[in-house]
């Protein structure tokens, strides 16, 4: 039976590029990897798709990470001087920022692990989901996303009390 | 029970207990005043992760250029300090194949950039899933005329009668849309009318040519297909641009898909103003019917349960429009500057879903912008190469940068 990739997409890729792009802080690699994977699916249909897709797209992911030649040619991103986006207070935008870098901060300093299960329980898998799209253990998940938002928040609130927070 | 542990306590907060242990740990956390604290705390960071990641969220993507990788290996950097990230070669084989198998655009609008005299060329951008990009790209950019359109087509998805306004100083975005059972009027314009295609990549679909003057074919995926195609289309097209009484040629089910670059680089290229935002517009936008009456006519008749939505005028600061054509389904538009600078543009309403727009441009373009929802496209042919861009950004920018990348 054919993969209604129309579908599919539907319901998760903007899930897939939201998670990916907190993971990367990328949104356009993001939007890349999003694309190989939904690319797999049609190759390859599975048949529990979310936490299949997922699954691979963090392989993907690492997989890239791992490759030198990938990573060098994944330049900088253009920056779009003029792009409009909306208004805010410099000091907003200021802070907005902050929070970002913090946030991205906080999230470096979790494994490899503990951050994919962080971020897929963001996504809303339940727990089940999170195991199969990990390869962790059902029992561990509780565990895992204990440690992780502890230790999220822990690093977080270091790092806005003003301390230099060294990016992972 | 003895004291909860910190991954139970966390499966209750993410409600990933069985029943059994649930009704057990809540039992524990009524008498348990350590715990119930800590479930407290558990519950609290729960709720601040899930601030916190939101930060990370980028609703409005940057602009990339994405050269092809090519025969010869990766595209070489762009002049002008642009930098650049190759595109996978399969990735870039499926998005032309998305491109040429199909064009979705939520209440998108297109332009190109081109000089007359060339072969007409065909926009076909696909775009993510509307729902998808509708909420991870909320159009929070200052006013833009895509914006705008885009809000008007949201907010009226049931297609009304026709109306045409005549543009003020602040003239708004005129669309003509029109409702999901559009048949003969659409116009023999040679609209890439594709199949509704929501996914990137999808899986190209071909559908039937139309006849009439408008010589379409299907386009296999394939880039040389496509450019040879488009030479021939390109040339077809030019016979129907605007000012020659369009044909309604098509039924309904007659879709056309096209995907067409540039035949060639042209030596120069003008630079042009993007459809401009609805602010302030100082632009005169004089409205001239140049709409072929035939056609009208036609469509009229045939098209008598054809209905559209309130059309906005398009204004383009520093154009003047000088030939509109419109038909049920689809309205053209051309405009041009003080000095000379054409832009073409069309906007019609997907056969299938009125919420749905497609755009598409036949023009002389070296390379076509698409804009949908803020987000958009850029096709772009130069130096034997095609490449994509994608990124939301204002239609100014993309002009420039892609000026500048022509150099």
């Amino acid at each position: 039976m054919g993969l209604d990739l129309g579908a599919l997409f539907r319901e998760y890729h903007e899930s897939l590029v939201r998670m990916l792009t907190r993971r990367t802080g990328d949104r356009g690699r993001a939007e890349e990897l999003a694309q190989e994977t939904f690319a797999r699916a049609v190759a390859a249909p599975p048949t529990n798709p979310r936490p299949w897709l997922f699954a691979v797209a963090l392989n993907l992911l690492r997989e890239e990470g791992r490759n030198a030649a990938t990573r060098e040619r994944r330049l900088v991103l253009v920056k779009d001087e003029d792009h409009v986006a909306p208004y805010e207070q410099p000091d907003e935008a200021y802070e907005r920022e902050e929070t970002r870098l913090q946030v991205r901060a906080a999230l470096a300093h979790l494994s490899e692990r503990d951050r994919d299960v962080l971020l897929l329980q963001a996504e809303g898998f339940d727990y089940d989901e999170i195991a199969q799209a990990t390869g962790l253990s059902r029992g561990a998940i509780g565990t895992t996303l204990a440690r992780a938002r502890k230790r999220m928040l822990e690093v977080y609130t270091q790092g806005e009390g003003g301390a230099h927070v060294a990016r992972g | 029970m003895s004291h909860v542990d910190d991954g139970t306590l966390h499966e209750l907060v993410d409600n990933a207990l069985d029943a059994a242990m649930r009704v057990e740990v809540e039992a524990h956390l009524a008498s348990c005043g350590d715990c119930a604290r800590r479930y407290a705390e558990a519950t609290a960071m729960a709720r601040q992760i899930v601030t916190l990641l939101g930060a990370l969220d980028v609703p409005v993507p940057r602009i990339r250029v994405m050269p092809p990788v090519t025969a010869a290996g990766v595209a070489p950097s762009v002049a002008g300090g642009a930098t650049v990230i190759p595109m996978r070669s399969r990735m870039t084989v499926l998005q032309r194949v998305a491109i040429a198998a199909s064009v979705m655009l939520v209440a998108g609008v297109s332009y190109q950039v081109g000089k007359r005299g060339d072969a007409a060329a065909k926009v076909v951008a696909m775009d993510r899933d509307v729902s998808a990009s509708m909420r991870a790209a909320p159009m929070r950019a200052a006013p833009s005329v895509v914006d705008g359109i885009a809000d008007s087509f949201m907010a009226a998805p049931a297609p009304s009668a026709r109306q045409r306004t005549r543009g003020g100083p602040r003239a708004e975005s005129e669309m003509v849309a029109s409702g999901a059972g559009a048949t003969a009027g659409v116009a023999g314009e040679a609209a890439a009318v594709a199949t509704p295609v929501v996914v990137p990549p999808p899986l190209p679909r071909v559908t039937a040519p139309p006849q009439g003057a408008l010589a379409q074919k299907s386009i296999a995926p394939g880039a040389p297909a496509d450019r040879d195609d488009a030479r021939r289309e390109q040339n077809v097209e030019r016979r129907v641009s605007i000012g020659d009484a369009e044909t309604p040629s098509q039924s309904s089910t007659a879709r056309q898909i096209a995907s067409q670059t540039p035949a060639q680089t042209p030596a120069q290229t003008r630079s042009q103003a993007p459809v401009q935002a609805a602010t302030p517009a100082t632009t005169q936008d004089v409205l001239r019917k140049a709409s072929s009456p035939e056609s009208m006519n036609r469509s009229a008749v045939a098209g008598g349960e054809m209905q559209s939505a309130l059309p906005k005028v398009i204004p383009l600061a520093g154009y003047s429009t000088v030939e509109e054509a419109s038909v049920p389904a689809m309205t053209r538009r051309r405009y041009i500057s003080a000095a000379g600078t054409e832009i073409d543009l069309s906007i019609m309403q997907s056969f299938d879903d009125p919420k749905r727009t497609l755009a598409t441009v036949a023009s002389t373009p070296e390379f076509v912008v698409t804009s949908v929802n803020g987000r958009s496209t850029v096709r772009w042919h130069a130096r034997g190469l095609d490449y994509v861009l994608q990124g939301a950004v204002s239609p100014d920018s993309l002009i420039k940068l892609a000026t500048q990348l022509k150099r």
